[in-house]
């Protein structure tokens, strides 16, 4: 109603129009744009380890090229390098799992590295058989049980944990997790989907409660009470051995750790890794970055940093690890984890734990 | 012929200003760049989509937002009639204390509740020993889902009590005083004549709460609960199937429509202007047992979403920070702080624009660009960053431009798109509440509209101004999900830094940064509280 009361006048109808251009012209020349003229190499990681900034440092050092990181989880940096295309600025992206990779290889987001030194260091079941991506360290997912209420010798392999026996005692985290689809995956692998499928639901049927937390909590888990098997990655297991949490150090000492499957195939692993990026604007000190990470250099941060175990295992040096004895390691290429990484997704979506 | 002229002004609607076009026409392009990115995925096949459980998505949805939505309410409106006009031991610490779990996002209280979580273990072992297993886990179950609307209902009610407070103290005044001298008592007064005054300022802030519970995928990740938003970051980023998080995404979009219509309805044609003049409130003294519970009233939310999970939050960074701060802390701490002031300034000097264009092009563009505002904000993060990465790359591609996804440009414009709504609401409404008719007396006289935003709105607005930055700020220096997809490579916040070392299993590390967020976001709130009291 008093808008009509009001009458119109050029001039500060102008006026404003110029203050805008101006406002916004200041907005984008407030929003940097990146620049770098030093030797760079970017990572697209999903590995946040404190201890890669010791390796950045050591890299540096040697070959005067500065690494960039963005972190996120793999899959949001694999679809980031799908969107980009050929304007991406990764140079390598550096996942926790071989599927993850695997993938990338598939979706023709990764390049093929012909690299002597890193065919030499790096066993074949941890690197893609055409080159395109390579794993840098490994962990294995072992099993844990309670000192208290389990016995020695009662539970020793993967198919164990869908024993009826266990039946409100076993703890896992969700399936929705990449480690608990990668073994689903050689599941598949080495058994089958049918059998692997009748694991994913006989686990479901064992479960002592709706998957929460990460490996970690099921650990805990263990220690109050609320069951007594859980399935955990390695490294967590060194991680809570030094945490600074004290609860976490207790829980530690109150399991035992069961490598799975010693008798036969060995215990399912998998690896960190990393491969080229297609459209890598600097494919050179990428390549030169993954020799670096397969050196012996490097190799022997990773097991007393964060408990991962090196490509050679009988290169390890944790006293932690040393503790545990030595393991046999399923030999199955990590390249089949990304082939049936799918359809260990559908059966665990299916599972619905 | 200049009588004609002054007649024919008389029953025209003034044009709009060109200016407005501009601000609205940028608006659009704002809201049209996620549509850009995420509409053309409708059109692909989704692997998943058949598979997925749609049903339980929905349910738990609906079940933690509206549990949540009535804990906060349960929680803010009582304690804003009781602080703005009962006397009660505490009742001015609670006044502004109350405030303060504004400063906690969910998925740092989570933080601070994860040892609660374990110590009902003993009741779980007990009940499964008593009850057997199957009993014990969907009693379990249930009871995760609780925990969480308990959190989300104690760490949000602020942005009600914060709202239902001011109407308390300024449009109810005066009519809680005729109340009071015709004879109702407190308890009359609050039901008759307080509570159904307060009822729009009530439902705007509990909007604001259930977009802030549809956005959250930390704190339901961590209790293992299936909502929609988990749903989507799960099928969109985890197993990359866009279309499918992109017919969740409009699910949940529908929801927030459906909210922000039953909002509008809530609020009806109701709207109050403050009277010239208020007088401070002359509290009802509350006595004996009844003044004692007030104040334990008051106790309980502040100790669930603050007290509690902070001082949880506060041991574990001790713990944390025994050997030094973490790394990367001061970098994270800077780039916080020049990222969250940056970015809330440019939204809040767009917010301002918009509600007066808003305000000066009455048609329905302007109608139609206000309530688009709104959509940004129930929108998950998630979803946005995607959203808006994929809409610059398409930008960038057809004008043949450098890449602008993955700088701190598509950050920042990821964020307006979220938080817009967040500036955007004080502005609107302080327009609407302290300007008045004033600056269309302003018009009258024949000063311009722009001159008339310059001399008469704006030094009317500085409350809302401030309150509009505010808010923007603290929530982005808590935003999580945008920041960590977004941000470029070397770049951390505080939040992501805690969400980092959290990943690698870091929790006391976590906790520093998370403490310095508290702390922060817990002195912004205070002097939010302090100048919305002013004002």
């Amino acid at each position: 109603m008093s808008a009509a009361l009001m009458r119109p006048n050029l001039n500060n109808r102008l006026r404003p129009l110029a203050r805008l251009a101006l406002f916004f012209s200041v907005l984008c020349a407030a929003l940097p744009a990146f620049a770098a003229e030093e030797p760079v190499l970017n990572l697209y990681s999903h590995r946040h380890y404190e201890s890669d900034d010791q390796l950045f440092e050591t890299f540096k050092k040697k070959t005067g090229i500065t690494v960039n990181v963005t972190q996120a989880t793999a899959d949001q940096l694999i679809a980031r390098l799908r969107g980009e295309g050929k304007d991406t600025s990764a140079d390598l992206l550096v996942t926790v799992d071989a599927g993850r990779l695997a993938n990338a290889k598939s979706l023709e987001l990764l390049q093929p590295v012909d690299s002597p030194v890193l065919k030499k260091e790096i066993p074949a079941n941890l690197r893609d058989p055409e080159n395109y991506w390579f794993g840098f360290t490994v962990r294995s997912r072992v099993i844990v049980y309670s000192k208290d209420r389990v016995k020695p010798g009662e539970v020793k392999t993967y198919a164990d944990l869908a024993d009826p026996k266990w039946k409100g005692k076993l703890l896992i985290r969700s399936g929705e997790s990449v480690y608990n689809q990668s073994l689903v995956a050689s599941l598949i692998a080495n058994d089958g989907a049918a059998k692997a499928a009748a694991w994913v639901a006989a686990v479901g049927e064992n479960l002592a409660r709706k998957p929460l937390g990460g490996d970690r909590e099921q650990v805990s888990a263990i220690a109050r009470n609320l069951g007594d098997v859980a399935l955990v990655n390695s490294y967590y297991l060194g991680q809570m051995s030094v945490s600074k949490d004290p609860a976490e150090r207790e829980a530690f000492s109150k399991v035992t750790i069961v490598f799975p499957n010693q008798a036969d195939r060995g215990a399912h692993i998998n690896i960190s890794g990393a491969g080229i990026a297609k459209y890598a604007k600097h494919p050179e000190n990428a390549r030169k970055f993954l020799e670096f990470l397969a050196s012996d250099e490097a190799q022997k941060v990773f097991p007393a940093e964060t408990f991962e175990y090196p490509v050679d295992l009988s290169h390890d040096t944790s006293p932690l690890h040393k503790t545990w004895g030595p393991f046999k390691a399923d030999p199955l290429n990590l390249g089949e984890l990304g082939k049936n990484h799918k359809a260990a997704v559908m059966l665990l979506e299916e599972g619905g734990w | 012929m200049t009588g004609a002229i002054r007649r024919w002004r008389r029953v025209r609607p003034l044009p709009t200003p060109g200016a407005v076009w501009l601000i609205l026409a940028l608006l659009a392009a704002l809201l049209a760049l996620p549509a850009w990115g995420l509409l053309p995925q409708l059109a692909e096949p989704s692997d998943y989509w058949r598979m997925v459980k749609l049903g339980n998505y929905v349910q738990d949805t609906l079940l933690l937002a509206l549990g949540s939505g009535l804990l906060a309410m349960l929680f803010g409106v009582p304690a804003a009639w009781l602080t703005s006009t009962c006397q009660f031991p505490g009742r001015k610490f609670f006044s502004w204390a109350l405030v303060l779990p504004l400063a906690l996002p969910g998925y740092l209280a989570v933080y601070g509740y994860h040892y609660l979580r374990d110590q009902i273990s003993p009741a779980l072992v007990w009940m499964r020993e008593h009850w057997g297993t199957e009993a014990t886990m969907s009693i379990d179950e249930r009871m995760r889902l609780v925990m969480l609307i308990v959190i989300f209902g104690s760490v949000l009610y602020p942005y009600i009590y914060l709202t239902a407070r001011a109407s308390f103290r300024r449009q109810a005044s005066s009519v809680i005083e005729a109340s009071r001298l015709l004879g109702q008592g407190a308890a009359g007064t609050f039901r008759r004549v307080a509570l159904p005054l307060a009822r729009p300022a009530i439902a705007g802030g509990t909007a604001l709460v259930l977009m802030e519970v549809l956005n959250d995928f930390g704190a339901v990740s961590f209790f293992g609960v299936k909502t929609l938003t988990r749903g989507i970051s799960r099928y969109g980023f985890e197993l990359d199937d866009k279309a499918c998080a992109v017919r969740l995404s409009l699910i949940l979009l529908g929801f927030v429509v459906t909210l922000l219509v039953l909002e509008k309805l809530a609020r009806g044609r109701a709207r109050f202007s403050e009277g010239a003049s208020h007088r401070p409130l002359t509290p009802w003294k509350l006595r004996g047992l009844r003044a004692w519970l007030a104040t334990l009233f008051c106790l309980l939310p502040l100790t669930l979403g603050f007290l509690l999970p902070g001082g949880r939050l506060l041991r574990l960074a001790m713990l944390g920070a025994a050997d030094g701060l973490p790394t990367g802390f001061w970098p994270a701490f800077k780039n916080t702080l020049l990222l969250a002031g940056g970015s809330s300034l440019v939204i809040t000097l767009f917010a301002l624009l918009l509600a007066y264009a808003v305000r000066l092009q009455r048609g329905l563009p302007g109608r139609a660009a206000a309530r688009a505002v709104l959509l940004g904000y129930g929108m998950p993060g998630a979803v946005i960053a995607l959203a808006v990465t994929l809409g610059l790359i398409q930008f960038s591609k057809s004008l043949g431009i450098g890449l602008l996804a993955g700088t701190l440009t598509g950050l920042v414009l990821a964020y307006a798109v979220r938080f817009l709504a967040v500036s955007y609401q004080p502005l609107e409404s302080g327009l609407q509440r302290v300007c008045g008719s004033l600056d269309d007396a302003s018009r009258t006289l024949g000063i311009g509209p722009w001159k008339t935003l310059w001399r008469v709105n704006l030094p009317l607005l500085r409350g809302p101004l401030l309150a509009a930055g505010l808010l923007t700020f603290l929530d982005l220096l808590k935003e999580l999900p945008i920041t960590l997809l977004l941000r470029p490579a070397n770049f951390s916040t505080l939040a992501t830094r805690a969400w980092d070392l959290n990943e690698q299993n870091l929790l006391p590390d976590a906790c520093v940064p998370a403490v310095v967020i508290a702390l922060l976001g817990a002195a912004g709130a205070l002097w939010l509280h302090r100048s919305v009291e002013r004002a």
